[in-house]
């Protein structure tokens, strides 16, 4: 697959893009400066009005946001991932068009659940690239730095795409100065979106509630160098850079067979 | 229930360790509640005469049928799983069985495709899962201790969850499964650009003992915090996706948050994980071991 071109998308000059950071709390304000590389960046978050959302918007003006619009109504309380995602669907839609011809790019936060931006990709129909460390525009398409195992790995394609970034650094905390952008945080409802409540209602029963947890031990293993193998094997941790190496080695294959069940926890 | 559905991937030509313990819990649900247990697994290309040995390792680890996605997009390894490369195969294999729950590692190439596949039929999705059966009923939610959060035991919706390396054991089938080839192409609207790789950064924490001392080199970069507990090392090992939480020490098998753990001295776990030799033929292509 290196090296060849994108077989779905024009190569088209692209335009200044519509670009639009998911916000959902503090730990999501990185994305402003991430975005600020591509350009002008509207803050999207979904919140009621009470609950310090506003101070995160005004966060994200203060780090340079264009635009940070609010969406809220009461049934986006306790619904689940996918509901939260088809409102933010909407509402990327909806504000970008005024500039229909410009490319979307879409930037959520790759942490936690992970959830919402891969769920907002697939309502826009749009790619969607996780563990994003860099992206940069160069003339007709997008170029993005993304993590694979213990390695950066270079994308490219064209916009429109989600890119859910492994931005980490929460800024230092900003004192909004008279320098500052600080202009208002627009406020968008349902309707305005062409939302009803009802849509959105059956996904109450789909969110995990509070509930009891079977009793879990940690997976104990008597012997730690077979572990950081497994690790590697699993995609999850860099101890070794590989090397390709002839397909005799079968003999040193680690013995990857599980305790007995009775050390784990399970049910 | 009637289908569950194991998302398997593969290194070096054989299903990584953490898809095998998701088969594992698969096939224990799967006994319990009456259904059948599918597994997807991608190849490039259709195994040959002598090349089944990863269809035979998925039958003997508990799967009933075997939905073998073949196509070009699937020849990279799984750690770089898109769902421009993998989310075709994935749909077409979901489309096949319609389960009413999909298990999927997670890793950083199954956290790529396990929320978007989600979304596309409208499942819950539940993160670093916990799936298991309590008197004949499916307990299934995520988090631990307090803060857990759980789905009701009669579902009558489709369930996305990921789970974490370590949680379950593997297990054993009767090594009979059916397969069925399915063709799947990937869409390439995003494609690598070239095969450089430069080194991601170490975002690791570590908190250790006092008087701990210096760390072994590929542990260098991480931010260290003095460990709430003396004889006990805790790594947090931020993956591709979300942190593995490795605890080294006395007592760390009774940490509960901990998906890995061993006991001994913590100077000597930590160096004995992060700083043994290279080993290049360790991850390469193994021979069958029938």
């Amino acid at each position: 697959m290196s090296g060849s071109e994108p077989t779905t998308q024009p190569r088209i000059e692209l335009g200044r893009p519509n670009l639009f950071a998911l916000i959902e709390d503090e730990r999501d304000l990185p994305l402003i400066p991430f975005a600020l590389t591509l350009g002008e960046v509207t803050a999207l978050s979904v919140a009621p009005p009470s609950e310090g959302q506003p101070a995160v918007l005004q966060r994200a003006l203060a780090l340079g946001a264009l635009r940070a619009v609010r969406i809220w109504d009461p049934v986006l309380g306790d619904v689940d991932y996918l509901a939260i995602a088809h409102v933010l669907a909407c509402a990327v839609r909806h504000l970008s068009d005024a500039r229909s011809s410009s490319p979307i790019i879409v930037l959520s936060t790759d942490r936690g659940r992970a959830a919402v931006g891969p769920a907002v990709a697939e309502r826009l129909q749009v790619p969607h690239l996780g563990a994003v460390h860099h992206a940069e525009l160069s003339r007709d398409l997008l170029l993005v730095d993304r993590q694979v195992g213990g390695d950066l790995r270079r994308y490219r394609g064209s916009p429109p795409v989600l890119l859910a970034c492994a931005v980490r650094e929460v800024p230092t905390p900003l004192a909004i100065d008279a320098q500052a952008n600080t202009g208002n945080i627009e406020v968008l409802d349902l309707p305005a979106l062409q939302v009803t409540s009802p849509e959105l209602q059956y996904r109450r029963r789909f969110r995990p509630v509070a509930g009891e947890a079977p009793k879990r031990r940690a997976h104990l293993v008597s012997d730690v160098a077979r572990l950081s193998e497994r690790l590697e094997r699993d995609g999850l941790w860099p101890l070794r850079r590989r090397e390709p190496t002839p397909a005799s080695a079968g003999s040193t294959t680690p013995d990857l067979r599980p305790p007995p069940s009775g050390d784990r926890g399970d049910a | 229930m009637a289908n569950i559905l194991c998302v398997i991937e593969q290194e070096g030509g054989e299903p990584t360790p953490c898809s095998l313990e998701v088969l594992g819990q698969g096939r224990r649900i799967s006994s319990a509640l009456g259904a059948t247990l599918y597994v997807a697994v991608t190849l490039d290309r259709a195994p040959g005469y002598g090349e089944d040995d990863v269809l035979a390792k998925l039958a003997s680890g508990g799967a009933d049928k075997i939905l073998l996605l073949v196509g070009d997009s699937f020849g990279t390894p799984a750690a770089e799983s898109t769902w421009e490369t993998h989310g075709a195969g994935l749909a077409m294999a979901w489309d096949c069985c319609q389960p009413a729950l999909a298990l999927i590692p997670a890793t950083s190439g199954g956290r790529e495709l396990a929320a978007r596949v989600a979304a596309r039929v409208g499942a819950a999705y539940l993160h670093n899962a916990f799936v298991e059966v309590s008197n004949h009923a499916l307990c299934i939610g995520e988090g631990h201790g307090s803060s857990a959060r759980v789905l009701p035991s009669e579902l009558d919706f489709p369930v996305v969850a990921t789970i974490p390396p370590g949680r379950y054991a593997a297990a054993a089938g009767d090594e009979e499964a059916e397969v069925e080839v399915l063709q799947a192409n990937g869409v390439h609207r995003f494609v690598r650009h070239d095969d450089e790789r430069r080194p991601a950064p170490l975002q690791a924490s570590v908190a250790l003992p006092e008087g701990f001392g210096p760390l072994p080199a590929s542990l260098e970069g991480a931010r260290r915090t003095v460990s709430p507990q003396p004889g006990l090392a805790i790594v947090e090992l931020p993956t591709a996706k979300g942190n593995l939480k490795i605890a080294l020490g006395a007592g760390a098998g009774e940490v509960s948050d901990a998906d890995f753990a061993a006991e001994g001295s913590p100077r000597e776990l930590i160096v004995r994980l992060f700083a043994k030799p290279i080993d290049p033929t360790v991850g390469a292509p193994s021979e069958p071991r029938r």
